[in-house]
Formats: C-alpha cells, structure tokens, sequence
C-alpha cells in the first residue's frame, strides 16, 4: 500500500551511491565529505520532524506514527496554494515550475502552517485527548489511523503520482560555497543551505520560546508534571494543542523542504518519518536537543551507510541498528534525561 | 421473554461438546459453502482469500501472546513474516526438502528473528519499543531487496539490473497434503492453524501465560512476584516470532514467488496485524482470527467499491483502502474498545439477561429510604443524605 521502497529508490543518497557503487575503495575526504554534507541536508530535515515528534512526545505522552503523513498533507495543501497563486499555467492539471517567487512561496508557507496548527489541534482535541485513559495500543494506532486516512485524502484528492513543487527562487543559483580544489570540489548547494538555515531558525526560535516567553515556560512545567502545573493555574489542555500545533508547524516545513528533492507523492515522508523516529530515539525522547543531534547524526550515518554498504542492503537497516547499540549502552537516549517509574 | 428465545437459540453453542465439533464443520466446509454465496463471483472473491486469512490469523493470534498477554507492541512482525518466508523458500527452492521441513525452519527462523527484534525490549517500553521496531520493518524488505548476500544464498548473485531478491517457490505434495493447488493449502493451512491455535491456548493458561499476564499488569508487581522481566519480555517476542516465521512459511506457499517489494512485507503490513488485534478484540484467540478475516475482507470491499465508483461515475478512486482501513480503526478504537467479539459478547449478555423491572417511586419515599434516621445521628450532622 505505501511505496516505503519507491521513496528509497528516488533518495539522492541511493541515486549517488549507486552510480559510484563499483568503487568502494574511495574512502577519502572527499567522498566522505560529499556524503556528510548530503546528510547533513537530509539530517536537519529529520531533526525538524524528529523535534516535533518529541513535543507531542513530551506533552501527550504518545508518539505520533502519523507525523509523516501528516507533514505530508500540509505539503499537499502549500502545493494546492501555490497552483492557485500562479496564475500563468493553462490548467490546473499542468505541473508547477521548480521556482516560485519568494513572496508567494512566503504566502503559501504561512496558510500551510495555518493548516498544520489546524490539524494538529483538532486531531489533539477530537481523536487524541478522549483516549488518555484508553491502552496505549489504542492510543498508538489512533496515529497511526490518521496517518493512513490523510494518506488516502491525499491520494484521493491529488493522486498518487509523483509532482514537482517548487523552491523558492533565491534558492536557484550556483553553489554558494566550494569546499576543496580542482575536480575534488564539494559544493555546498544553496538547497543544502537553506535546509541548514531554516533547520537552525527553527531550533533557535524554539529554544528562545520555551527558554524566555510565559507560554514556553509553562509548556515546560507540564511536560514535567501535568498536575502540578494545572494546580499553578497552567492551561493544560490548550497547551497541548498548542505543542501539537507547533509540531506539526515543524513537520509542514520539512515536507516543503524535502518535496522539492524526492518529488510530492502521497508516499513521500514515509522514509523521512522512519529516519525522524529514530532520531528522536537515538537523541532521546524527550530532549529537543537530542531530537536535533539525533536527525543530523541519523542523516548523516544513513548516507554514508547507504554509499559504501550498498551491495549489503544495510541502508534501510542502519537506524535501527543504531537504535539499539545506542539503547544498549544508554537507555535514555543520547541525551535524554533518566525518568524514574514511581510505582 | 425475548431474552430467553436469544438464550435458546445459541443455546446449542454453548454446549461445550457441540460447540468445537460445528466449528470444526464450518471450518471444513468453508471452501465450499463459500461457493454458494452470490457475492462469490461478484466480488473477485477466492480461495486465495480464505488461505489469506488463515495466514493472517496465524500470525495475528502471535502477536496477540506479545501485545494482548504481555502488553508490547511490536511494529515489526511484518519484518519477522517476511524473514519466515525467505527462510521457508530457501528450504524449498535450495535444499528441497519437504514442506514440513520448510514450516519448522521458517518458525526456528522466526524464533530467531523474534528473540533479536525483543532484545530492545528489555530496555524500552511502550511506544519507545513501537519505534524501535518499526525501524526494523522498514529495512528488512529493503535489505532483501538490496543485499547480494542474500541473493547469493538463493544462487542468483549477479541480478543486480534487476530486482535482486525475488524468489521462485517450488510447489510441493506431502502425505496427501498438495500444497499446489488453493484448495489443498487450505485444508493445510487449517491443520497447521489448528496447531498453532492450540498451542496458543495451551499457553494462555500455562504457568508462563500468567506470569506474561503479571508482566503486562505491573511490571513491579511481576519483579516482585519473582517473575524475571528480560527472560518473560524476550520469550514472549520468541513465541510470537515463530508465529510470524511459520505465517510467512505458508505465504511463501501460497504466492509461488517472494518478491522484497511485496505489500505484505510492508511496514504497513505490521499496522494491519494490529488493526486486526483492535478489530477482533484485545488479548483474544478467537478475536485475532475474527478481526483477521475482517481486515482479509476489507480491501475487496474496497476494491469492489473503487470499481463500482468507476463504472457508475467514471472516477478512478487511487488508494481508497486506505481510507476504508484509517477510518475503521479510529472508529474501531472510539466505539468498540473491545473489538468484534467483545462487541458480540455484551450484546449477547445484554439480549439474554433479563431487564430489571423498574419500580415506579416518588422521590420522597427514596428520600425516606436513603436517609439516616436522624436519632441515629449525632446533633451536627443532622439533616445530612446519604446519595
């Protein structure tokens, strides 16, 4: 039902892996770093979705399995967006083109993030919030239901072909920076930039938000203990929404930063949400920080591991490899914080 | 009384000694009672079918003992299912043994995969465990599809311009039991459900069933009742492992051909199992197979609805099982909590236990009955009712 393999198939680590796949002698500088600055491009956009897998994390106590999709149908909705804000194409039908003027890409970013706030609250308040006290189980496949079902809409609505979306046009251009000399150059593409860029705002913000502002403070006091902040007059039920809101925010921009590359299908953030999943285990599940160490370290291990262990298909198992040395040897995560069961 | 009537007509079921034997009946003649269905043919319904949803119920009944007895979740057995049959075809397509042969090693296979998947089980809980595992179901299909190692095993090492991976199932005829066509697999699919069943129950109420149970209670109360938690926890993914390992054997059977890129290999896949687990009923024998046969039924309805919405409006619907599946979990999660055979069950005890008459009373005679009297009370508490 979802082409899990399709998105590996079109991945740009696969595609570069298998063109150099004769020659696995090359481990040098310069294709270790082609393959880091790669990942980190793919990894800060796990970190993104990974960030907002451990909010919901930290104030609903439930991983949210349909984060990818999801992200995915924000991204379906700024594509949507974009179609009726150009007005040059024929027919609705005809494809986008890969650049958008900033000022519209801008205009379809803000109504997405205003769809993302939407979905999240309503799926937190209507499907979420009923089943605090049901099993876990029934907590963990309303998610994952609701992944399916955007899946379906998606598909319904938009088919499941493959679909250019565009970049906005600052990103069009030559490499911003060039990392080395002679034929051993590694370009650091502006794409990749931008990825970085909005990744890094995207951490500082939240960081100062949860660091300096009332709301951030309080969101911080009921991920500790809901009770005791609800007895200090902390509004728990709408800060909920409001993490959900944010994290899916977080996972709307990493659907428009990753469609331009793997091309907008309904299957599109199947692969990125398994590597954000192990991101934010390998980070720790309930540090932020751990969520952004984890995506770049889980990007930047799955490219190389995807380059020079092609032939032994250890791509896909890589995260889940890593997974477990790491649980093995700190439970917690990497830089998660120990929780104590009280009985 | 109607409820009496209701009492009367399953009455028959509740006789113990009636009830395994017309089971047994339905099960056998299934193939061909099917046939005798109207929808037989309008639904591009087969025997393929039933086969699947032994299949499935197998491996759904596995993951029962891991998340209804003990109370794990494991995204991953579609990895394990994947892995039972690549064991079971190896068997087949390079040592030519029997089938039998093929089972059993599918399920040490299984076994072996469930004992590794259920190591991350002894650090991680809950959904933490759920995440671990399902990174487990996403690169298994696509290690078999990329790893020449594996492609080696089965002697085809150089297909690296096509699929590497793909598998060619011989078929089989052992002791009477033909595994080439549909209907002699599903008589062989039954036997070995019947095992599998049995063994499933056996276990349910075995001194290894309770401490699973003491587990998924309270993993404290457990500890302290001398039940040792890494030992249960990782058993219990082994038991299930060979449940998965042996369901996978069988679809290898089944379609002839591995193919890595086959949807029931699919992470998704794992998601079904337990949407089948939510539809039949939480920690039931009975409810995995009913909610198997559901979630085998559900995508013909969809697909049967796809090709009505084509013929009738000329719109060709991509995807719509998906919708089908999304909402019949969420609406399974909110409105049957305890699946189709709890569902079953409290309409049954609510037809078949007689209503309580109700007593036409006036609120001040409950309110003489309910009060204390007040000489019984000390002077401060006068006037105060019991609700």
């Amino acid at each position: 039902m979802f082409g899990f393999s399709q998105f590996f198939a079109s991945d740009a680590g696969a595609v570069f892996g298998a063109a150099l796949a004769q020659n696995k002698t090359n481990f040098d500088l310069f294709t270790v770093g082609q393959n880091v600055v790669n990942g980190l491009r793919f990894g800060s956009i796990y970190a993104l979705v990974a960030m907002g897998i451990v909010l919901i994390y930290k104030s609903s106590d439930v991983v949210n399995f349909g984060h990818g999709e999801m992200g995915m149908f924000c991204t379906f909705i700024c594509f949507a967006v974009l179609g009726a804000l150009l007005p040059a194409r024929l027919s609705p039908s005809d494809p986008l083109p890969t650049q958008v003027e900033l000022g519209s890409y801008l205009l379809a970013l803000l109504v997405t993030l205003a769809f993302a706030a939407l979905l999240g609250f309503v799926f937190e308040r209507f499907l979420l919030r009923p089943l605090s006290k049901a099993p876990i189980l029934s907590q963990v496949m309303v998610t994952i239901g609701a992944g399916i079902l955007l899946y379906g809409f998606a598909s319904l609505i938009w088919k499941s072909d493959q679909k250019v979306f565009p970049n906005p046009e600052i990103v069009d251009g030559p490499p911003i920076l060039m990392i080395g000399s002679g034929i051993q150059v590694i370009p650091i593409s502006r794409e990749v930039v931008m990825a970085l860029v909005i990744g890094g705002i995207a951490s500082l913000v939240l960081f100062l938000f949860f660091k300096y502002t009332m709301v951030g403070t309080a969101i911080r006091a009921m991920a500790l203990n809901p009770n005791a902040a609800k007895l200090m007059g902390v509004n728990v039920g709408f800060l909920t929404g409001l993490t959900w809101m944010i994290a899916l925010g977080l996972a709307a921009i990493a659907g428009m930063l990753i469609a331009p590359k793997v091309s907008l299908s309904p299957t599109m953030m199947a692969g990125v949400a398994a590597n954000a999943f192990a991101a934010a285990v390998l980070g720790g599940m309930n540090s932020l920080p751990g969520a952004i160490v984890g995506g770049l370290l889980i990007g930047i291990i799955d490219n190389l591991v995807g380059y020079y262990f092609l032939d032994a298909g250890l791509r896909g198992l890589s995260a889940f490899i890593i997974i477990v040395v790491v649980l093995t040897v700190r439970p917690n995560g990497l830089l998660g914080k120990t929780v104590r069961k009280k009985v | 009384m109607m409820g009496t009537t209701i009492k009367k007509a399953f009455g028959v079921l509740s006789l113990p000694y009636l009830r395994w034997p017309l089971l047994a009946v339905f099960l056998l003649t299934l193939p061909w009672t099917v046939l005798i269905f109207p929808w037989y043919n309008a639904n591009n319904f087969t025997y393929n079918q039933l086969n699947l949803w032994l299949i499935l119920s197998i491996v759904v009944i596995g993951l029962n003992l891991l998340t209804g007895l003990t109370g794990m979740i494991s995204l991953g057995h579609s990895a394990i299912y994947a892995v039972g049959a690549y064991v079971a075809g190896w068997f087949l397509a390079v040592m030519q043994v029997p089938f039998p042969i093929a089972i059993i090693g599918a399920a040490i296979g299984g076994g072996i995969v469930g004992f590794i998947l259920g190591l991350p089980a002894l650090r991680l809980s809950g959904t933490y465990l759920a995440v671990a595992t399902f990174g487990f179901a996403i690169g298994v299909p696509q290690f078999l599809a990329q790893s020449k190692d594996v492609a080696r095993l089965y002697g085809d090492p150089d297909s690296a311009t096509s699929k590497i991976g793909i598998v060619a199932v011989p078929k089989q005829t052992w002791l009477g039991f033909a595994s080439g066509s549909d209907l002699g697999r599903y008589y062989m699919f039954l036997v070995v459900l019947a095992i599998m069943v049995v063994l499933a129950a056996g276990l349910w109420r075995s001194r290894t069933g309770r401490a699973l149970r003491a587990v998924r209670d309270s993993e404290t109360a457990a500890q302290a009742m001398g039940v040792s938690l890494s030992r249960y926890k990782v058993l219990a993914f082994t038991i299930s492992g060979i449940y998965a390992g042996v369901a996978g054997a069988l679809y290898s059977f089944q379609v002839g051909q591995l193919d890595p890129t086959d949807s029931q290999f699919a992470p998704v896949e794992a998601v079904i199992f337990l949407a089948a687990i939510i539809l039949g009923g939480l920690g039931s024998i009975s409810g995995a197979i009913v909610g198997s046969a559901a979630l085998t039924l559900l995508p013909t309805a969809a697909n049967s609805a796809t090709r009505l919405i084509a013929e009738t409006t000329g719109i060709r619907l991509e995807n719509f099982e998906a919708i089908f599946y999304g909402v019949i979990i969420i609406a399974c999660i909110f409105y049957m909590p305890n699946g189709l055979v709890g569902a079953f069950k409290s309409l049954y005890e609510r037809l078949t236990t007689p209503k309580v008459i109700e007593v036409a009373a006036d609120e001040e005679v409950l309110e003489s009955n309910l009060a204390i009297p007040d000489d019984m009370l000390n002077e401060e508490h006068k006037g105060v009712q019991v609700n």
